[in-house]
């Protein structure tokens, strides 16, 4: 037994200290990625709108788009089911998309010829504020930039896109809804040992070469072998009126499953100001107005190991449109700190960390059905560099004591204006209306009419203030007072909201508290 | 009370006299222990300059870059500059190892605070210096920022004042 004991100590220990040694340092290197979509055709009648939509899809200004030949990839198979990733992955590399992606970058043209015009504007467009200062300070000046470009190479990647289980639902009232099921997979250029140099030496026509030398590095371009590694994967659906827009709303999310799993996509700059924070990054970057990210310092360890300190969340607040090249002097983008007593500083490192905006609450108090617990939740909808916040809040509770003859559920939706006082602590004035319904278990659904809902509903004007401070970021603790305004027509009919008020739940007008904790995703 | 005032000041006078000393002593002490920095070239400057990336260390970020600027004179006149992957090394001005030592009061002055040595930095970090450049160790912070030195015109500077001995001096 103590044996045991020792080694799992012993093994412990050693966990904890290989877990020290491979802690990631963040730095705020950040580049562009090349990115070309490509579809999973299966020889039916869906084939042509899912290639299209994914072919018309924009991801944003964050990516060098990559127009490669192939688009789609055939693999037979029912469109009831997803194709497994296996056969995705062996069907990728089965295609040229290395030397795709490499021609692209370089123009190939179909003698073999090259150019590194695509590359050195690439390397332009990427270029910081830094890169442009010292390039100007330097002997071959602007020429600097361009160069850059070839560090941006093995950065491009392909999204396949799997469509399935798609199809239409008709509702009672004659209206369409189209749906698709999406898998997605994300991969990356992986040139194995292929340098560079390796590869203008073996590849690079010239001019001048000799036919046989021109036909030899033809022959060495089409030998090359360049494989395609998955690095992300992600399940999404899509849903909406239109077939193209429940793909299009699929494809989106899919992107944001990718972001949050692919670091090279993780946006990362240095706070260039503070009082309001301020950063180099805009549209170019896809900043978007409530993005989350992270400030990181930097220490020495006793060894002079670098090591990079987590400190505070972020959310942007004003955009800056960097769209163009840098020439030194970008304009940044505003920022507010939400978490960490210890404020931002000048020079710390920035990296988005993508959530979804939503918060959700759990909180228990009175209020207009007595004590209860309700659920919450809130979708961040505009933040401000002054310290205001908006937040869409939704706000849910059932009520028990019908027992199993009378169902009641409450469901509110509000508006929320916060004030930020400090990073770690929000006051927001509120107003939700909900509806306070309740009516014969199993009754309801799509076959009640307008004026039965009315009938058996009350509706809850609501008031209030909430205070939220973090206690651990994401985790917040909140508490609100409000008052529950009941409103609902009055009739004393055994199918009313009046009569089961009433005869089981008593709910009425008045003030309440509630305290209780969010987490933020 | 008379004799107690005049013993006062006295006091005052010596215990400032010992304070500058000390003050004088640590200077001179740091100043012949001057080696411990990095500095690497990052690209062929302009012609007459040279381009590098220096580190420095102070008890604040303003103190470390100022330190760092120091630095970066500092290496041109007396160790010179590796080489790196863009540029061939540079040697230092002053080749001669007892240059500092015995023109020590020359370079005091030259590297007093606010001295002559800024006339040929040109500091090119965009803002302060940030991300992994910006480092918290103990005792106070280590930064890096990217400096022009105008290396041609210290050269002469250094001639004219009779540091170094110019080209031109053996005819």
């Amino acid at each position: 037994m103590k044996k045991f004991i020792l080694l799992a100590i012993l093994l412990l220990g050693a966990s904890s200290i290989s877990a020290l040694a491979q802690r990631e340092v963040v730095t705020s290197n950040y580049h562009r990625s090349g990115l070309s979509m490509v579809t999973v055709v299966r020889g039916d009648s869906y084939d042509t709108v899912t290639s299209e939509q994914v072919a018309d899809y924009n991801p944003g200004d964050k990516f060098d788009i990559n127009n490669l030949a192939t688009k789609t990839i055939k693999i037979s198979g029912s469109r009831e089911n997803q194709i497994p990733k296996e056969k995705i992955v062996e069907a990728v590399n089965a295609q040229p998309f290395g030397k795709e992606i490499l021609s692209c970058l370089f123009n190939r043209d179909k003698n073999g010829m090259m150019d590194d015009k695509t590359i050195r504007y690439r390397g332009n467009y990427d270029a910081k504020d830094q890169d442009v200062i010292n390039a100007r300070a330097s002997y071959i000046g602007a020429d600097a930039l361009g160069d850059m470009g070839e560090e941006l190479v093995d950065k491009n990647y392909i999204a396949v896109f799997d469509f399935y289980n798609m199809g239409k639902e008709t509702d009672a009232k004659g209206k369409d809804t189209y749906y698709t099921l999406a898998e997605g997979y994300l991969f990356k250029i992986d040139l194995k040992d292929l340098t560079l140099d390796e590869f203008f030496k073996q590849c690079w026509i010239y001019e001048d070469d000799s036919a046989a030398v021109k036909a030899q590095k033809r022959k060495a371009f089409d030998n090359l072998d360049i494989v395609m590694t998955p690095v992300s994967s992600g399940s999404t659906m899509g849903q909406s009126s239109s077939q193209a827009v429940a793909i299009e709303n699929a494809i989106s999310t899919m992107f944001v499953s990718f972001e949050f799993g692919t670091t090279d996509w993780a946006v990362a700059s240095t706070i260039t100001g503070t009082k309001p924070l301020r950063s180099k990054i805009g549209t170019k970057e896809n900043l978007a107005n409530g993005e989350r990210f992270r400030a990181y310092s930097y220490r020495e360890d006793r060894n002079g190991n670098l090591i990079s300190v987590p400190r505070g969340y972020l959310r942007a607040t004003t955009v800056a449109d960097n769209t163009g090249m840098s020439e030194g002097n970008s304009q940044p983008s505003e920022f507010i700190q939400v978490s960490d007593l210890t404020s931002i500083e000048n020079g710390w490192t920035i990296r988005r960390e993508k959530d979804w905006r939503l918060g959700v609450s759990l909180g228990y108090g009175g209020g207009f059905r007595g004590n209860s617990v309700r659920l919450g939740v809130d979708y961040l909808a505009w933040a401000r560099t002054n310290g205001w916040t908006s937040y869409i809040l939704t706000d849910f509770t059932a009520d028990f004591r019908g027992g199993g003859n009378v169902t009641n559920v409450y469901f509110a939706l509000g508006y929320g204006h916060a004030l930020r006082l400090m990073h770690v602590l929000e006051v927001m004035p509120y107003l939700t209306i909900g509806d306070d319904y309740m009516g014969p278990t199993g009754g309801g659904g799509d076959n009640e009419s307008n004026f039965q809902f009315l009938r058996r509903s009350g509706f809850v004007f609501e008031p209030g203030v909430k205070a939220s401070v973090n206690i651990m970021y994401p985790l917040q603790a909140f508490a609100k007072i409000y008052y529950d305004a009941l409103l609902y027509p009055h009739s004393t009919s055994n199918d009313s909201y009046d009569y089961y008020n009433f005869m089981y739940f008593g709910h009425h007008s008045h003030a309440g508290m509630q305290v209780g904790l969010k987490w933020t995703f | 009370m008379k004799q107690i005032l005049t013993m006062v000041f006295a006091a005052v006078l010596l215990l400032s006299g010992f304070n500058a000393d000390a003050q004088n002593k640590a200077r001179r002490k740091s100043f012949s222990s001057w080696e411990n920095y990095e500095i690497a070239i990052e690209k062929v400057g302009t012609p007459g300059t040279k381009f590098v990336k220096v580190w420095g260390f102070g008890k604040n970020v303003d103190a470390a870059v100022m330190a760092a600027k120091m630095n970066a004179v500092h290496a041109c006149i007396f160790r010179g500059i590796p080489a790196s992957t863009t540029a061939m090394a540079t040697p230092p001005i002053c080749s001669h190892p007892d240059a500092l030592t015995s023109n020590q009061d020359y370079f005091e002055d030259f590297f007093s605070e606010g001295g002559p040595y800024l006339a040929y930095i040109n500091m090119t970090t965009d803002g302060v210096p940030s991300g992994t450049d910006n480092r918290k160790v103990k005792g106070g912070y280590k930064v890096a920022i990217y400096v022009q030195v105008l290396y041609d015109n210290l050269k002469k500077k250094l001639e004219n004042d009779g540091i170094v001995r110019g080209l031109s001096d053996g005819f």
